[in-house]
């Protein structure tokens, strides 16, 4: 036998010897496992609570207004639209605001401007604060009512602004998410 | 060379980042929601007063009476009478009260002076039944003022009386008398 075949079947010899060998090779080691649990997004929502448009008049022991299209307003007179809304915030960290554009006149025989004052649109929570004007969160979540006040206006003179109408379009109310701000 | 096409490659990927955040721009959305309502149409009432069942003109021009008797002639011995009913119409939907503030009848312009010595012109509430049946007492020069609820009226007789001592001369003349009538809306509510 030559020694160059020798010397390579003693080599597979201790090659084989190490792979019999197996664990040998080990060195200490440990493992545990952690749950990283479930993420959950949060909510945010706006809707309006059913049935809760309504028209009233100032004048003391009137009825409520049951339809605004059959009712007729005269000069001294204030009428007050409000519509509750449902704020759904959730999330930890989430911020919102509230804005509602709309409410604006387009009557083909509208009020002499002198003869009506209207409001802005006004949103409150259940203690009266003002909700458009501040950043909301979670704990904001519940019913506000949005208002308009409509005012004809006692100096009214003469027959001004008789038969004439005053159209509100939509009015319209958007919740939006505000950028949570880099922590 | 190769720097100069790795400058070229980076600018045309951040130009097409660029466009492509431009082109879809909802990708800057976060949460909104939105909700509308429409509050309608708020209509004013009308002001309908009639007079005599005839709705006053808006311009505020004159409105002939007719006398109670169409036979009756005016002398010393006869009265002409004349009924007027103020309506209040209106289609206000609330509680909607006027008052009605009726002058003292006077000759109109123009009217033959020889006459208006002997001319009596008063008013006198009518609750029911015809003027002529008014005691005479009632009638009076005073300026009188009611108030009218809605869908309700309010009558009042004019009487024209030619004094005793008016002379034959008077006769067939002719006399036209003017009533100021103001009607005027009472705060809501009231």
């Amino acid at each position: 036998m030559k020694k160059m075949t020798k010397g390579a079947i003693v080599t597979g010899l201790g090659v084989a010897l190490l792979l019999g060998g197996g664990g040998t090779l080990a060195v200490w080691n440990d493992s545990v496992e952690t749950t990283a649990g479930t993420i959950t997004a949060g909510d945010l929502n706006l809707e309006a609570v059913t049935d809760s448009a309504k028209w009233a008049t100032n004048v003391p022991g009137a009825p409520p207004i049951e339809k605004i299209e059959n009712y007729r307003v005269v000069p001294g007179e204030t009428l007050t639209f409000t519509q509750k809304l449902d704020i759904d915030l959730e999330g930890d960290h989430l911020k919102a605001n509230l804005i509602a554009t709309g409410g604006t006149n387009s009557a083909t025989n509208p009020f002499l401007a002198e003869n009506v004052t209207v409001s802005a649109v006004t949103v409150t929570d259940a203690d009266g604060r003002d909700v458009k004007a501040r950043q909301l969160t979670e704990a904001d979540s519940g019913e506000v009512t949005a208002k308009i006040m409509f005012a004809f206006e006692d100096s009214t003179d003469g027959r001004e602004s008789v038969d004439a109408k005053y159209d509100f379009n939509n009015v319209r109310y958007v919740l939006t998410q505000e950028a949570p701000t880099a922590g | 060379m190769r720097t100069k096409n790795m400058l070229l490659t980076a600018a045309v990927i951040g130009l097409a980042v660029v466009a492509g955040l431009l082109g879809v721009g909802g990708t800057w959305a976060l949460w909104n929601a939105s909700v509308q309502s429409n509050p309608g149409t708020v209509q004013a009432a009308n002001f309908d007063i009639k007079l005599n069942g005839k709705s006053i003109p808006a311009d505020g021009s004159n409105v002939a009476l007719s006398v109670e008797d169409p036979t009756a002639k005016l002398s010393p011995s006869q009265k002409v009478f004349a009924a007027v009913t103020v309506s209040n119409t209106t289609n206000a939907s609330g509680s909607f009260t006027v008052r009605a503030d009726l002058g003292t009848p006077v000759p109109a312009n123009g009217t033959d002076t020889d006459m208006t010595p002997y001319l009596s012109l008063t008013t006198a509430p009518q609750a029911s039944g015809k003027c002529s049946d008014v005691p005479s007492g009632a009638y009076t020069t005073a300026a009188k003022s009611v108030q009218i609820p809605k869908d309700q009226a309010a009558s009042y007789c004019v009487q024209v009386a030619l004094a005793p001592n008016a002379p034959s001369s008077l006769g067939g003349r002719t006399l036209t008398a003017v009533l100021d009538l103001s009607v005027s809306q009472l705060p809501a509510g009231v």
